[in-house]
């Protein structure tokens, strides 16, 4: 990592984190923006902004700083990084925040058919977040029985669950962002066959549970309005 | 995703700046704002410049520069010592007044209708899930300015119940908002040096009602001299007036000649 970035962490942790109270972020935040003030130096930033192939390289709360600013200020960001960063964080809203920043990037692509299998979503960034969201990993081997021990009986191996977390989260942020793009990601996971499907259908309905009518009927209607 | 009544109470709740709360603040003390900050900032702003707009996740409204009509001086006194002051023109603003209990409410229902309001109240992400909801509902409804009554008080200076603050919002394009410094209050000059001081958190958290902490114990003290402080600073009776004042139970007030 640069030695500008490793300074750069250090400030917008301290802008951005609420643990070190308003007046450290106001603090932070105004000395910051004083060097930005000098273009060289947000040149410097942004290039090495674009640079960054790790998601380490900063902080969370550094990196929610710099997807915002990567959005209104059009700079790019790896895209292993975001998935990375993507598959990292529960909160949905910070999901969301990538979601937004990726979408903003794109160049006219087509919305997917409603045929389109999740491996051939035409955003890449969308097609490896979904898959990645409904991996499932095989439970860690068992313990072996030893032999003469007092009720080892032989046992079928079992069957991996799917962990739910990522795929709900995932579904929820995607809804979030709202746009045709998202939403169409978001008809093509629920519509995926994996073994969490009935489990993420039965999430999405409790989602719609609490809606009141008109709002529901609006969820529904754009969720599938999104595929061409 | 929002229902079509939801959408339309969030609209009607939002009006242009010439019938909104704001026109009348204007009108009764011009169109200037002032924004309270840390000392160290005093220099920055002896000659014109814009706020910063504040981007940390725990404001009320967003990210936004937050600021005060004229019409409270020193309602904000609780943030710093120095006090930015600035010319602004909100002709053309679109205005949000979450003074109005109607439209406070109209917002929560925004945010339950929004997909991810589950995580706000069944996460530890609150805080930021917050700010995206605020930058959110501010972006799509394109509001320029947010009023709100206080959430936090300097002892006397603040009337919660009265005093109204602003969250303006400035643009990046069509659609985006921009944190870095304001276009809105690109004037800003520090006008105000008040003589208090004020904790803003106590025990970790934002402090809710923040006393005084200087002038409370000086008013119980009625023995006191105020010096100017060049004329302090080479006063070579100043020790034995210092020395006077302890013993007699006043104090001397150095204070900067306007």
């Amino acid at each position: 990592m640069s030695n500008l970035l490793a300074l750069a962490d250090d400030f917008l942790d301290r802008m951005n984190n609420p643990a070190y109270g308003g007046a450290v972020n106001d603090e932070y935040s105004m000395k910051f923006a004083r060097l930005l003030q000098d273009e060289q130096f947000e040149a410097q930033l942004n290039q090495q902004i674009s640079d960054v192939n790790q998601a380490d390289a900063l902080r969370s709360h550094a990196w929610l700083w710099v997807i915002g600013w990567a959005k209104s200020q059009d700079v790019a960001v790896q895209e292993d990084v975001l998935v990375e960063l993507f598959d990292r964080w529960g909160d949905v809203a910070a999901k969301a925040a990538i979601i937004d920043l990726v979408l903003d990037r794109l160049e006219d692509e087509g919305l997917p058919s409603a045929q389109t299998r999740l491996e051939e979503f035409p955003v890449r960034f969308f097609a490896r977040v979904m898959r990645r969201a409904v991996e499932i990993s095989e439970p860690p081997p068992r313990e072996r029985v030893r032999d003469g021990e007092p009720f080892a009986f032989p046992r079928e191996p079992e069957e991996a669950q799917p962990s739910m977390a990522k795929a709900e989260g995932l579904l929820v942020a995607l809804l979030q962002v709202g746009n045709p793009m998202a939403l169409a990601a978001a008809s093509v996971l629920l519509r995926h066959a994996w073994r969490g499907q009935g489990q993420l259908s039965e999430f999405y309905s409790r989602l719609l549970d609490r809606l009141e009518p008109e709002t529901r009927t609006e969820w529904e209607r754009s969720i599938f309005r999104g595929l061409a | 995703m929002i229902g079509a009544s939801i959408r339309a109470a969030v609209e009607n709740a939002i009006e242009p700046y010439a019938s909104s709360r704001l026109a009348a603040l204007v009108s009764q003390a011009g169109p200037y704002v002032i924004k309270f900050v840390n000392s160290r900032w005093a220099s920055t702003y002896a000659s014109p410049a814009p706020l910063k707009i504040s981007e940390n996740p725990a404001l009320t409204w967003g990210t936004a520069t937050y600021v005060t009509p004229l019409a409270f001086p020193l309602s904000s006194a609780l943030y710093g010592r120095i006090g930015l002051v600035s010319e602004f023109d909100p002709t053309n603003w679109k205005v949000f007044d979450a003074t109005n209990p109607a439209n406070r409410m109209v917002y929560v229902r925004w945010v339950q209708a929004q997909p991810a309001f589950s995580d706000l109240v069944l996460t530890v992400h609150s805080t930021y899930t917050n700010h995206f909801f605020r930058n959110k509902f501010r972006k799509d409804f394109r509001i320029d300015c947010v009023l709100f009554h206080p959430d936090q008080e300097a002892e006397v200076h603040t009337d919660r119940g009265q005093h109204v603050w602003m969250a303006v919002t400035d643009w990046k394009g069509r659609r985006q908002i921009d944190s870095k410094m304001s276009k809105r209050f690109a004037q800003a000059r520090f006008v105000v040096l008040i003589d208090e001081d004020f904790a803003l958190e106590t025990g970790g958290l934002p402090i809710q009602t923040s006393p005084r902490l200087i002038e409370r114990v000086t008013q119980a003290i009625s023995f006191h001299q105020a010096m100017e402080v060049a004329a302090a600073r080479v006063d070579p009776n100043l020790p034995a007036e210092v020395i006077r004042h302890y013993q007699l139970g006043g104090y001397v007030h150095v204070f900067i000649r306007p």
